[in-house]
């Protein structure tokens, strides 16, 4: 057994529960559900062990269309097992509706999720944003809809400035050796534009009304848990 | 890479060359089978002459899943990266003479680069075809650290060394005129430049390899170690020393120190570890017959350690006392063209840095010693200042 490191492991998935969502919302929200078990397991065959993982949900529809269009749970701390009814109860939660056409408020969901709370504790850090999608985004700069209430303050206005929180802004508390942003989206804005310009970034191209299949689940799971 | 079973860490260590004689270096995989540090790289007495060489498969920015080297399972770009890039450059080292070194780097660098690149070409060697996409990810991405060890006919009876090497896999010189024996000889590159938990900003892929280079000459009894970062990430500078030296008093024989020394580094590792080293003039057992004079006041302080809980932290390069003395060299250098005495410079250099200058406690009956190391050049990465101050029990991030 590895001596002494702590590592640390917060993790934001941004959620899209819009209406084109409704035939894999099921899938994702399993996914997300087990995830806390799957990463401690296969950090456990690398012979590392989490002092503590922590999730939190930030759904996301359209601020064009909906007034509920950003939900953000707290940071749950799932290792230990603190949190955890709590949060499977908040992802259990999340149903797929609304949305209206395309493009959806994703970029809003990763201006929340940069935002964070991100963990500073322990001698090994990861701050993971996972960002489950089947549409594009809205462009920040066009303000298609207001904000509400305590996340206005958390969303930049221009991809420029979510640009430069992402690549050390001290606006944030994410941590640029710790940052780690895995997109499960379309080829389509701004996802085929952040894979190749966000530092440590990877892009798992998702196709329009298919969810995600065990072999790409693996792999998101494989590419945070090689990261550690 | 070999395993001895489940829910331990892997052990490979053969070392018998073809004439039969121990080869020290070892390799070990946290995961059977799945290990991404390859076989470290050992030529004893060859043409080019001593070579060293750790390779260190990157699980995250490798983590795509391609068939392996049979076409018949599934493995990581990273295992199967170190693996090649060794290969590419024994085979380099294979055909050298005793020719000059000046162009060793670039032909190592399109060696390792076309066995990457041929990779590739595979079926499936892509992976997923145009379904993973992103800045973390590199195709077939691996560390290098290779040092190249020669006879010099001075009447110091020097050797020449050269070193190569992209990412945070690390040569070091083990070399008990220093009052710190390990002596770092390579900058991480990594954005502090002390190992670190950040990306690295070099390494070899697919999409090519650019080595830094720098050229030392040792004294004759100083020997060369190579080891990745699963070696010196997880337990002190102080503890990595003594860990050395405390079984190279005590062990029987070159064998047996190797065998310790694995225990107990990788028993420490959170990560796989490969390591090896070159011994000087006089081989072990000469090494072990001055580290007999180290440990002692090794042992004084060793004990402070132990009662206090595990705090792993990182070295930082620009604490080297061997960096301190290329930077002098340089300022020597610099000095001398505009009349100054720099010979104080370096002696004051070597004189100044005590382990009181690391997180540990000083052992008080070392004296400073008065190094023949020198370096004639270094191709980048040395950094212009160096800073007295130890970020004291900072870990890297």
């Amino acid at each position: 057994m590895a001596q002494g490191l702590r590592y640390h492991i917060d993790l934001a998935f941004c959620i899209d529960v819009t209406g084109s969502m409704t035939p894999v919302i099921d899938l994702v929200k399993e996914n997300v559900r087990k995830f806390p078990h799957d990463v401690r397991d296969a950090l456990a065959k690398k012979d590392k062990v989490i002092d503590t993982l922590r999730i939190r949900v930030i759904a996301f529809r359209d601020v064009a269309s909906d007034s509920d269009a950003l939900s953000a749970s707290e940071f749950f701390v799932v290792e230990p097992s603190t949190d955890l009814a709590r949060y499977e109860s908040f992802v259990k939660g999340l149903s797929a509706s609304g949305g209206g056409d395309e493009p959806e408020s994703a970029l809003e969901a990763l201006g929340i999720a940069q935002a964070s709370d991100w963990t500073h504790e322990g001698d090994k850090q990861r701050h993971i944003i996972v960002m489950f999608t089947d549409a594009s985004a809205h462009k920040l700069e066009d303000r298609v809809g207001e904000v509400s209430g305590s996340y206005r303050d958390q969303v930049p206005a221009s991809l420029d400035e979510l640009t430069d929180r992402w690549e050390g802004g001290q606006t944030v508390r994410i941590r640029k050796t710790a940052r780690r942003l895995l997109i499960f989206g379309p080829d389509a804005y701004p996802w085929n534009v952040l894979a190749d310009t966000w530092g440590q970034t990877v892009w798992l191209q998702s196709q329009a009304g298919k969810g995600m299949e065990d072999v790409e689940y693996q792999t998101i799971l494989s590419t945070i848990v090689n990261s550690v | 890479m070999t395993d001895t079973g489940p829910q331990q860490t892997a052990v490979a260590s053969s070392h018998m060359s073809t004439d039969s004689k121990f080869e020290p270096w070892f390799v070990t995989e946290k995961r059977a089978n799945l290990g991404e540090d390859a076989n470290p790289l050992f030529l004893r007495g060859s043409a080019v002459g001593d070579v060293l060489g750790v390779f260190d498969g990157m699980g995250g920015a490798g983590s795509i899943l391609v068939p392996d080297e049979n076409e018949v399972d599934k493995c990581s770009m990273a295992h199967l990266a170190s693996e090649w890039a060794k290969r590419a450059a024994a085979s380099i080292f294979n055909q050298w003479g005793k020719e000059e070194l000046s162009n060793l780097k670039t032909q190592i660098e399109a060696a390792i680069t076309e066995k990457l690149l041929y990779l590739t070409t595979r079926p499936g060697g892509k992976g997923p075809e145009g379904k993973l996409r992103g800045t973390m990810l590199s195709m077939y991405p691996t560390t290098v650290a290779l040092a190249v060890v020669r006879p010099m006919k001075d009447e110091l009876r020097q050797r020449q060394l050269k070193v190569l090497w992209a990412g945070d896999s690390r040569i070091y010189a083990l070399d008990f005129s220093e009052k710190i024996p390990l002596q770092q000889l390579t900058r991480d590159h990594t954005q502090s430049g002390d190992g670190g938990d950040g990306a690295l900003s070099r390494f070899a892929s697919a999409d090519g390899l650019e080595l830094e280079e720098s050229d030392f000459n040792l004294p004759p009894s100083a020997a060369v170690i190579a080891m990745t970062d699963g070696c010196y990430g997880y337990m002190s500078p102080f503890r990595l020393l003594y860990t050395l030296v405390k079984h190279l008093v005590r062990s029987r024989d070159e064998e047996d120190w190797i065998g310790r020394i694995k225990k107990d580094i990788s028993a420490a590792a959170g990560d796989d570890t490969s390591f090896a080293i070159s011994f000087g003039e006089g081989g072990f057992e000469e090494c072990r017959k001055q580290a007999e004079k180290s440990l002692d006041s090794l042992e004084q302080v060793a004990h402070i350690q132990e009662l206090s809980p595990p705090n792993p932290y990182i070295v930082p390069f620009e604490d080297s006392a061997y960096l301190k003395l290329l930077i002098n060299h340089e300022t020597r250098r610099q000095n001398a063209s505009v009349g100054t005495n720099a010979g104080t410079d370096i002696e004051s250099a070597s004189s100044t840095l005590t382990l009181a200058d690391h997180a540990v406690p000083a052992p008080s009956v070392t004296e400073p010693g008065s190094s023949v190391f020198s370096a004639p050049s270094n191709t980048g990465g040395g950094k212009e200042e160096s800073s007295d101050t130890f970020p004291k029990d900072e870990l890297k991030d």
